[in-house]
């Protein structure tokens, strides 16, 4: 059962920057593009943490980033096994389309800043990052989910991301 | 530096002192959802501990002063500690450091 576009959570299309895109709601995704949006949030936050990597010279910020990329890209790796299993494939839409083209803004946004300043931004960004893509994937994604095995990983990852959220946390009190 | 068993190959590190008078024991504890279950556990010299991640996300368990380190534990991976006299009781995961345990030793 689809929950009504209405149900989304305004914080998150807000902190997703999704105003433009709320003609379409990621309460009508189907299985498969909801598996779409999830690869690609991963695959972001993965850029975000070589970019960290790249620019950052805090320690604490560089074994932040390497825990990102190494959780997104364990839980991506069972994404794709499970899509295999299924003989599924996910489907490109407007929400990973607008996710990824929001990326490339920050991107470019970030990657002018250095020192404490880029340390700063990375921290809060990871922070609302996870925030919003959590509440999303939790009020709106699980519940819409119909295939069983889909849904128990993304409760799965969703215990993980939310581990991110308050590690983000301590990130952003630590380089303030 | 603690000993240390790798479940799946490696080097085996025996050489604790054990207790007078008590058997080993062999503690389990099982690191799921980014919580090591139980957190704390009671040892002695001589008794082992085995971590078990049962997560998707790889996990450690490492001394707060990185005395011991039971390397990367990926999904259903498993090591052992053999505990020494010396062994430092509080550790967390170096990769998620809000994840906390110890290993308390009666006085």
């Amino acid at each position: 059962m689809k929950i009504s576009r209405m149900l989304l959570p305004i914080g998150v299309a807000l902190a997703l920057n999704m105003s433009s895109a709320l003609a379409e709601s990621p309460a009508d995704l189907n299985d498969l593009e909801i598996a779409h949006v999830a690869y690609t949030a991963d695959n972001i936050d993965i850029r975000y943490a070589h970019l960290a990597l790249a620019i950052s010279s805090n320690p604490e910020i560089h074994k932040f980033a390497r825990t990102m990329i190494r959780d997104h890209t364990a839980v991506n790796e069972q994404a794709l096994a499970l899509l295999k299993k299924l003989k599924a494939q996910p489907q490109n839409n407007f929400l990973s389309k607008t996710l990824q083209k929001n990326a490339e803004k920050l991107v470019d946004d970030m990657s002018k800043l250095r020192g404490a300043e880029f340390d700063r931004r990375y921290a809060n960004n990871e922070l609302a990052y996870h925030k919003a893509v959590n509440e999303l994937v939790e009020k709106t994604f699980i519940p819409n989910i119909e295939n069983g095995e889909v849904k128990k990983l993304f409760k799965t990852g969703l215990k993980i991301f939310k581990a991110h959220e308050k590690h983000a946390a301590m990130m952003v009190k630590k380089v303030k | 530096m603690a000993a240390f068993s790798a479940m799946a190959g490696g080097l085996v590190f025996r050489n604790a002192s054990y207790a007078k008078g008590k058997k080993p024991r062999h503690h389990r504890i099982a690191i799921r959802d980014f919580v090591f279950e139980p957190a704390l556990v009671r040892v002695s010299p001589g008794d082992t501990v085995t971590w078990t991640n049962f997560d998707i996300a790889p996990h450690t368990a490492t001394a707060n002063d990185e005395s011991w380190y039971t390397g990367l534990l990926g999904q259903n991976e498993a090591r052992e500690l053999i505990v020494t006299d010396n062994t430092t009781p509080e550790y967390f995961c170096r990769f998620h450091p809000m994840m906390k345990g110890k290993l308390e030793q009666a006085k």
